[in-house]
């Protein structure tokens, strides 16, 4: 029965031995930090040091845990929880003690637990670190995550391959079944980390736009001056953001629109800029799906939102109904302030997802050679229609119109104001 | 009345006549009855109660045409208003192809039906035919836009992008539909389609060149709830969808014959085999377990191992969700969970109890499965099963295994969890946990005593899955006959119903988007 996964196995004993949870956690937090749970009961949680504690990261308080164990003690205390996957499935845990009875089912799917994460209401952020082949429970976990970060090497699928092939008789590895290769490309993991060390920057990065819980202050730094002025893409975001402050997400998944947290002034913000180098830079149904997540993140945890807009009319595509009309109703619910940069085409979805909300925390800027209108061939430039953006904004003074629209809506000391429908949307989308 | 007040209503009377007969032109007109179509005015005609019809908006029109010395044509490419339905009211908007080609920019007829249905807290129905521009650049409250010359403060679009499910909202696609009018399409609660219509969000293709053909797998995308032959059918399934939801959400459900007996009933255990490889129809248990003849099914091409739809029992209307063995032997893909999803989050927006049906192996591992962001899906579900707030019943018809039983059973959501007496209930389906529990015994084992060994093996772990283990701790919270099945979930459903307090807010699934 070993048979599909027996060259993975006799490559894997070359390799040194795999890091322990606490590896993980000594090397994820602040150096010292880390206190282990410790054998008492919380609640009817039963914790024990070998399920994870509580630690600091960048200073600020986290629980980390084994593929989702002592979560509830996050949630209790309003900060984030960090997962590293247990590399196993639950049946090795709990399957073979008390086969039959369902409290085995229960305890092996983290009944409980997952009960919590799946009606919760995006109060802390959720992280998930797939450093070890993840299946059952741990991947259930993921799929309720903010935020997926799976290292090269780890496998993440429902279930692994020995238990497929026995079950379906189908033979793939462990990388052709859930790989870094396969959630690259269908949106599954936001980071894909080439060492564990990138996992652990990239944890440490994600949380670092984040309050610690819904409605606690807006973690905002000191400003840092932005990137050289670029017109599109990733190098526009580096050029709106401040420098070196983009964190991107999702990056192989419907590359025509690019998402991310940046900082504008030190403000934390999610990102989302059409690359026209990319598929034209049109909203597809799959760019809209990425977006729908991150507007879903931003909202809930009370980020702005700067969308950059370049994107053709919508190609023929009937699945892209929906898909828009889901995002379109996304930023029409979100609360956070918005804004838009028109730097060229609004058109199709473009223009139907800057479109929405009108509210006073809401700004529509245009670039002088920017065009709106669903059809490209009815599209027309800002002065000669009346289409309602708050100002034409020359390319050079975006950045601070930006910043000074930010700062008057948010304040002096900027708390997040989590929105409230969305928190209880979809967390994979 | 002085000479003066006639004339002003005789030229009323004379205008109206005018722009409801003429519409776009007799031109216009007979080339649609070429085409064997009909006119936007003929579909309302055919599709409410007789005589219902009380039109608004007649003499609106086009955002270019306002302030034109010469207004019309008249209709703004909408005919809309209010009307009954089975006796029931509800608000009506047209596409009126007879005016609306080429394209042109509407003044928001279409957000004003639905707002004035929102206000009056009825369905509001869109028969979608034409190729509205959308007028998205032009926004509310900005003086001098095209915008608040016509149509007040009002958005004249996304006037559904807020709707969080208040209201029924149906869209009836009768022709070609793209632009504004597919925007419906995506936001709306029942999504018929017309066979050989065209549907997407745009009328060119790619390359920009010309129209784009009918999207042959329109129905394989899952999105359309009903694909019809005929303009008369979709009136049907429309009135037969909208028979079972309240006309507003909080709203009370449309209860009938409340005397329909929920008796014992002797035949419907001999429609599941007890060999638990065997396939049924689940639909022939699910019209057992419902009053006769209320079965309606919602996507009955789309991801046919799971069925949706709607069924009363003793008059109250009820959602079904079910495995079906007959596909797949029931087991759940990623289409699955969107559909099952999908129907879970409308029926909780309305206030329709929910009943579950459960037989499958489980979820369907694969590669494929994986690629297609299983994970993400599935884990959906579970959110949306654990965000119910309407009565929910589940019955383990046959087998009900791991992840899978632990969401469909709303992950211990639901209000009462039953199962037949001989439902397998377990971490995993026997053969399969046998083969991967004893790996290390099997393989000491010669090749020929293999298969005896598994199926030893997979029968003693068979006996643990007997629903009295999971009765005992009350994972389950009874075991039931499979001839009272109707009776316990009717009888349950007229009491929980009966003492629910109203709601005072909508609940979280209300807000979800109709696919995703």
């Amino acid at each position: 029965m070993t048979h599909a996964t027996a060259p993975a196995d006799k490559a894997n004993k070359a390799k040194p031995p795999r890091p322990t949870l606490r590896e993980h956690i000594d090397r994820l937090v602040d150096p010292g930090s880390y206190t282990p749970a410790q054998h008492f009961s919380e609640g009817m949680d039963q914790v024990s040091e070998a399920d994870g504690g509580e630690a600091l990261i960048d200073g600020r308080p986290v629980t980390v845990g084994l593929s989702g164990h002592v979560v509830m003690r996050a949630l209790n205390r309003r900060h984030p929880y960090v997962a590293i996957s247990s590399g196993t499935g639950g049946l090795a845990r709990g399957g073979r003690r008390n086969l039959g009875v369902l409290d085995t089912v229960w305890g092996m799917s983290g009944g409980p637990m997952l009960a919590e994460m799946a009606s919760r209401r995006r109060d802390v952020p959720v992280v998930s670190a797939i450093v070890h082949h993840s299946f059952g429970d741990s991947s259930f976990f993921t799929g309720l995550s903010d935020y997926v970060v799976q290292l090269k090497g780890a496998c993440l699928a429902l279930t692994g391959p020995r238990v497929l092939a026995i079950g379906t008789s189908e033979q793939v590895t462990m990388e052709e079944l859930g790989g870094t290769d396969v959630h690259r490309h269908n949106g599954q993991a936001d980071t894909i980390a080439e060492t564990p060390g990138e996992v652990y920057t990239a944890i440490r990065r994600f949380l670092s736009f984040l309050p610690s819980a819904a409605g606690a202050p807006l973690p905002v730094t000191a400003p840092q001056p932005a990137g050289p002025l670029e017109p599109r893409g990733r190098p526009l975001i580096e050029a709106l953001c401040d420098r070196g402050s983009f964190f991107e997400l999702r990056r192989d998944f419907a590359p025509s629109l690019v998402t991310g947290l940046a900082r504008l002034d030190g403000i934390p913000v999610g990102v989302l800029a059409s690359d026209p180098a990319a598929g034209d830079g049109a909203y597809s149904a799959d760019a809209c799906l990425k977006a729908t997540r991150l507007v879903c993140t931003a909202d809930a945890f009370g980020l702005p939102l700067v969308f950059a807009v370049d994107s053709p009319e919508p190609r023929t595509e009937q699945a892209g109904i929906s898909r828009a009309m889901m995002l379109a109703q996304a930023v029409q619910l979100a609360e956070v302030p918005k804004c838009w940069v028109i730097t060229g085409r609004a058109s199709g979805v473009g223009l139907l997802v800057t479109g929405p909300a009108r509210i006073a925390t809401d700004l529509v800027i245009a670039w002088p050679d920017a065009r709106a209108g669903y059809y490209d061939g009815e599209s027309c430039p800002p002065d000669e229609q009346h289409w309602a953006a708050d100002g034409i904004v020359s390319p050079a003074d975006t950045r601070s119109t930006l910043v000074a629209h930010l700062r008057a809506v948010l304040g002096p000391a900027p708390v997040s104001k989590p929105g409230r429908i969305l928190r209880t949307w979809p967390v994979g989308f | 009345m002085t000479s003066e007040e006639i004339r002003t209503v005789e030229r009323l009377r004379a205008l109206r006549t005018q722009v409801t007969t003429e519409m776009g032109g007799a031109a216009a007109v007979s080339a649609i009855h070429a085409a064997g179509r009909r006119t936007a005015r003929e579909h309302i005609a055919q599709f409410v109660d007789a005589g219902s019809f009380g039109e608004i908006g007649t003499f609106a029109t086009f955002v270019d045409k306002v302030t034109a010395p010469e207004p019309g044509p008249y209709g703004g490419g909408i005919i809309g208003g209010h009307a009954t339905l089975d006796g029931r009211a509800v608000t009506v908007a047209t596409d009126d192809d007879s005016v609306a080609t080429p394209a042109r920019r509407s003044t928001g007829k279409a957000a004003r039906l639905y707002q004035m249905a929102l206000q009056q807290r009825r369905p509001y129905i869109e028969i979608a035919n034409g190729d509205t521009v959308p007028d998205l650049a032009a926004r509310p409250g900005k003086t001098g836009t095209a915008n608040a010359r016509t149509f007040g403060a009002e958005p004249a679009f996304p006037y559904l992008l807020e709707r969080q499910r208040a209201i029924p909202v149906v869209c009836m696609v009768l022709g070609d539909t793209s632009g504004a009018s597919s925007f419906s399409a995506g936001l709306c609660d029942f999504l018929v389609q017309l066979e050989g219509t065209r549907l997407s969000l745009t009328r060119r293709t790619p390359d920009g060149a010309a129209d784009a053909p009918p999207d042959k797998a329109a129905n394989a995308s899952g999105e359309v709830d009903a694909l019809v032959a005929s303009p008369d059918e979709a009136y049907a399934v429309t009135k037969r969808f909208l028979s079972y939801l309240p006309s507003y959400a909080g709203g009370p459900l449309p209860v009938t014959d409340t005397d329909v007996p929920l008796d014992y009933d002797d035949q419907i255990a001999q429609l599941v085999p007890a060999r638990r490889s065997r396939a049924y129809d689940m639909k022939a248990v699910i019209r057992r377990i419902c009053d006769e003849g209320s079965f309606f099914e919602l996507k009955p091409s789309y991801a046919r191992n799971i069925v949706t739809g709607f069924g009363r029992l003793g008059g109250i209307p009820v959602g079904v969700l079910a495995n079906a063995p007959m596909r797949m032997a029931g087991g759940l893909t990623p289409e699955c969970c969107m559909k099952a999803v999908s129907f879970v989050a409308m029926c909780d927006g309305f206030g329709v109890p929910l009943l579950v049906l459960q037989d499958t192996p489980g979820f369907l591992v694969s590669a494929q499965a994986e690629r297609d962001r299983a994970i993400d899906r599935v884990m959906t579900l579970l959110q949306a099963m654990s965000l119910l707030t309407v009565p929910a019943v589940s019955v383990v018809i046959r087998k009900a295994f791991g992840l899978a039983f632990v969401i469909l059973d709303g992950n211990r959501a639901v209000d009462l969890s039953l199962a037949w007496p001989g439902a397998e209930i377990g971490f995993m389906d026997p053969p399969v946990a046998a083969n991967v529990l004893f790996e290390p015994q099997i393989k000491q084992l010669p090749e020929p005593e293999r298969a005896d060994f598994l199926k030893a093996k997979a029968a003693e772990l068979g006996v643990g899955f007997e629903p009295y283990g999971v009765a005992a701790n009350l994972t389950i919270d009874d075991i039931i006959e499979p001839g009272a099945t109707r009776s316990v979930v009717g009888r349950y459903l007229r009491t929980s119903l009966a003492e629910r307090p109203p709601r005072t807010a909508p609940s979280p699934l209300a807000s979800w988007p109709r696919w995703y």
